[in-house]
């Protein structure tokens, strides 16, 4: 059977063609493959058996596509001569590939094991990432705290510590024993009970850290660690600045506490002081001018009279003295006083003003100002026996938040800062904390009573300000009073008093009080005057002689603190039955149950006892002539 | 397992070098390859392919090799060892293969006397390409595949 040979020459030419193409089809695709990782010994591997592959493939077709067309061109003494070759690339070729394929199982085993190794190794990193990351952000929380924390082991020598403490201790350093990098001891601290500490327990303390010059509170707990190991961590809080507002709140309130014994006490001295000045003073009139016990009786007047300006200054430091608020600027009450101050001390020492150029008003009683300057500049002069300099400068000042905390009177905002600063021998700590107490003075006995700075101390609390003291020993002290700046708004207005006392006319006088003496002397001071008195001892039996005499009684004369109400409530209730009925209240004391500023309020008529018989008659025609109330 | 491997590496190199040497005629600087010397090294070669194509094949089933691209490059290693076969056979075929039995006219095969099975493979096996471009289709689809399975891995 003859078959063609055609199709074998088809197939042959064909085939060989589109070997041809797959053949750079396949290059292409291998080495794009292999380009994308060119690192990848096994993609490099098999690239090249493509390759080998690929150039066979060529090399046989390109030979019989050449050979076809030899044949066809009846050339076959060429291809005879071509055949050897290409056969022999073709051998070539097939042992390259030979040579490929006997380690391709080999390399591939290198490589899933390269790839197992690689995989290994980014786990491992990762998870090493993954820990790293973990501390970094535990460390950032540790760092963030404002408690200095430290890890210590069982032999006390640092494992951790954070930044806090690294701020607190900059040489701090991991292998350090705690004890002696914080502490400065050589053997573990006495406090401390690390070393009976048992996991979960803790202890606390607080302790001076000498090396930095803070207090701090020191809580140490036992904690497991790594590794089954346990570890101690310790928590330290710098309280230096809570302590120094605890010491000074202690003695703010020290300060609240003898204000209200030393109120308290005035009070009464003032009803018997009112009663002592009172019968001297009807003692005085009643005796004649020649008698020998005249001297005697003023003696007990004058001395009542001090008696009396002693309680003033208690009444000032407690601040239960009344006070009469207007728009006072600083400046100008300052520059009134320079005169008087230069004389006050006197020429061994030196008065420089350093006033700021702006207005400074301040709501504030220009009499108790003055005794605050006043007070101070004497403090000065009593601190430079040998002369000096006293500097006064105001200056307009903002105050936060922190400092408000020393006061609780006082808010954040501006204020009027009045400093008065000597070139005396300034005061230790010590001192500085005790300064403000009455009674308290380093003065000679008989030299100073002990009140100056006290009743600085009570007027400007009074006022909502604050007060503190720069000293060192040796370098002189520094009083800087701060008043809030006022906003310009006029302050209460005070009456003028007219003088001259006449006495009375036979007006019915309803007395109302409480304390029998000063009932008894002011009833002799009235009916000795010219005045027709009916009394009562509280506010019930007041209403009584009311509901009785109404119509008769011309004036009002109580006692503010009444046993059962108050003289206002009185008041209150008569002029609803008698508008315009006069009033004349008075009191032995300003505090919250005189209710001082309700009087002011209602302009009604005030005798601060003790009073003089003169006093009380002038009030006592003031009020009759309706000049208040 | 390490000392298997490289006992099985040396073995390799063995047998190769024994297959050279004893195969092979032995050469000489100035020896003269003339002759059936060719063809034999050819066939060398075709066995070579073959068998190491086998060799990857086996690999290929005893380690489950699987995934993108590989089912295709295991399609082309069965082609080409099939190919090789017959390739092979040809080259062989072609010795016995009397030239009388090529119609020739003006110079040119045009036709092929069949008379026996020798013949009829003789005939077969001229047309390997029939076999030869779906191997080397099945290699270039897997080296596709490869390439678009990385891509979607990265």
């Amino acid at each position: 059977m003859i078959v063609s040979w055609q199709p074998v020459v088809l197939v042959d030419i064909f085939g060989s063609v589109f070997s041809l193409l797959i053949g750079f089809w396949s290059i292409g695709y291998s080495w794009s493959w292999y380009r994308e990782k060119a690192d990848d010994a096994f993609r490099h591997y098999l690239f090249l058996l493509t390759i080998a592959i690929a150039t066979f493939t060529i090399s046989r077709s390109f030979g019989h596509i050449v050979k076809q067309f030899l044949l066809m061109s009846g050339d076959k003494g060429l291809w005879q001569e071509i055949a050897p070759f290409s056969g022999a690339v073709n051998t070539a070729t097939f042992i390259v590939i030979f040579a490929f394929g006997v380690y391709f199982d080999r390399i591939r085993q290198i490589k899933q094991k390269a790839d197992q190794d690689a995989l290994g190794l980014a786990t491992a990193r990762a998870r090493a990432d993954a820990a790293f990351d973990s501390e970094e952000r535990i460390r950032a929380v540790f760092d963030g705290l404002e408690d200095a924390i430290y890890l210590v082991d069982g032999d006390y020598q640092i494992l951790f510590f954070n930044r806090r403490l690294q701020d607190l201790l900059p040489d701090i350093g991991i292998g350090q024993k705690c004890h002696q990098a914080l502490f400065g001891n050589e053997q573990p601290c006495e406090d401390c009970r690390f070393h009976c500490l048992r996991t979960g327990d803790h202890f606390s303390y607080e302790t001076e850290m000498e090396l930095i010059a803070k207090r701090v509170s020191l809580t140490g707990i036992r904690l497991p660690w790594v590794g089954g190991d346990e570890v101690n961590m310790a928590v330290m809080r710098d309280i230096s600045e809570q302590k120094r507002l605890e010491a000074q709140l202690l003695q703010s309130q020290k300060m609240e506490a003898v204000g209200t014994l030393a109120g308290g006490i005035a009070h009464d001295f003032n009803n018997l002081l009112t009663a002592i000045t009172g019968y001297s003073d009807l003692m005085l009139l009643k005796l004649a001018q020649e008698s020998p016990l005249r001297s005697d009786v003023s003696e007990i007047r004058r001395a009542a009279g001090r008696a009396a300006t002693l309680v003033r200054q208690l009444l000032a430091f407690s601040r239960k003295q009344k006070a009469a608020f207007s728009n006072v600027d600083i400046n100008d009450l300052i520059r009134n006083m320079q005169k008087m101050l230069g004389r006050l001390i006197g020429e061994d020492i030196s008065m420089e003003m350093q006033l700021a150029v702006q207005n400074l008003p301040v709501l504030a009683d220009p009499g108790q100002i003055e005794q605050v300057v006043v007070n101070l500049v004497v403090n000065g002069r009593d601190a430079m026996p040998a002369g000096g300099k006293i500097v006064i400068s105001t200056e307009k000042v903002v105050i936060d938040e922190s400092y408000c905390s020393l006061s609780a009177k006082v808010v954040s905002g501006c204020f009027v800062l009045l400093s008065i600063r000597d070139e005396g021998d300034g005061m230790d700590n010590e001192l500085m904390g005790k300064v403000f107490e009455p009674f308290y003075t380093t003065k000679e006995v008989g030299k100073g009573s002990g009140l100056g700075l006290a009743v600085v101390y009570g007027i400007v609390d009074q006022h909502g300000g604050c007060i503190d003291i720069k000293s060192e020993v040796g370098q002189g002290t520094v009083f800087n009073v701060y008043l809030p700046l006022h906003d310009g708004a006029d302050g209460l207005k005070h009456k003028k008093e007219d003088d001259g006392v006449a006495p009375g006319a036979g007006e019915l006088i309803l007395l109302v009080e409480d304390q029998e003496e000063v009932q008894r002397v002011a009833i002799a001071m009235l009916e000795g005057n010219g005045y027709q008195v009916c009394t009562a001892a509280s506010l019930a039996e007041a209403e009584e002689v009311f509901a009785r005499e109404k119509d008769k009684i011309d004036l009002l004369f109580s006692d503010i603190v009444l046993p059962d109400g108050s003289g206002i409530v009185l008041e209150e209730i008569f002029r609803a039955s008698r508008p315009g009925l006069p009033v004349l209240m008075s009191s032995g004391y300003a505090d919250e149950k005189m209710q001082w500023t309700l009087i002011q309020k209602k302009n009604l008529p005030f005798l601060q006892k003790p009073y003089s018989l003169e006093a009380l008659l002038k009030a006592v025609q003031l009020a009759l002539a309706g000049s208040g109330g | 397992m390490r000392l298997t491997k490289q006992v099985l590496g040396v073995g390799r190199l063995i047998v190769l070098l024994l297959f050279f040497i004893l195969v092979a005629v032995p050469a000489h600087a100035v020896q003269v390859h003339g002759g059936i010397e060719g063809l034999v090294i050819h066939q060398i070669g075709h066995i070579l392919f073959a068998g190491v194509m086998l060799f990857l094949l086996i690999l290929g089933l005893k380690n489950h090799w699987c995934g993108a691209g590989w089912g295709r490059f295991r399609c082309f290693l069965k082609l080409i060892i099939v190919w090789n076969i017959l390739t092979f056979t040809g080259h062989w075929l072609r010795l016995v293969i009397d030239d009388g039995k090529f119609v020739r006219l003006a110079g040119k095969t045009v036709g092929f006397r069949i008379e026996s099975f020798v013949d009829a493979v003789f005939y077969l096996a001229s047309l390997d390409h029939l076999i030869l471009l779906p191997a080397l289709i099945c290699l270039a689809v897997a080296l596709r595949q490869w390439k678009i399975a990385t891509e979607d891995n990265r």
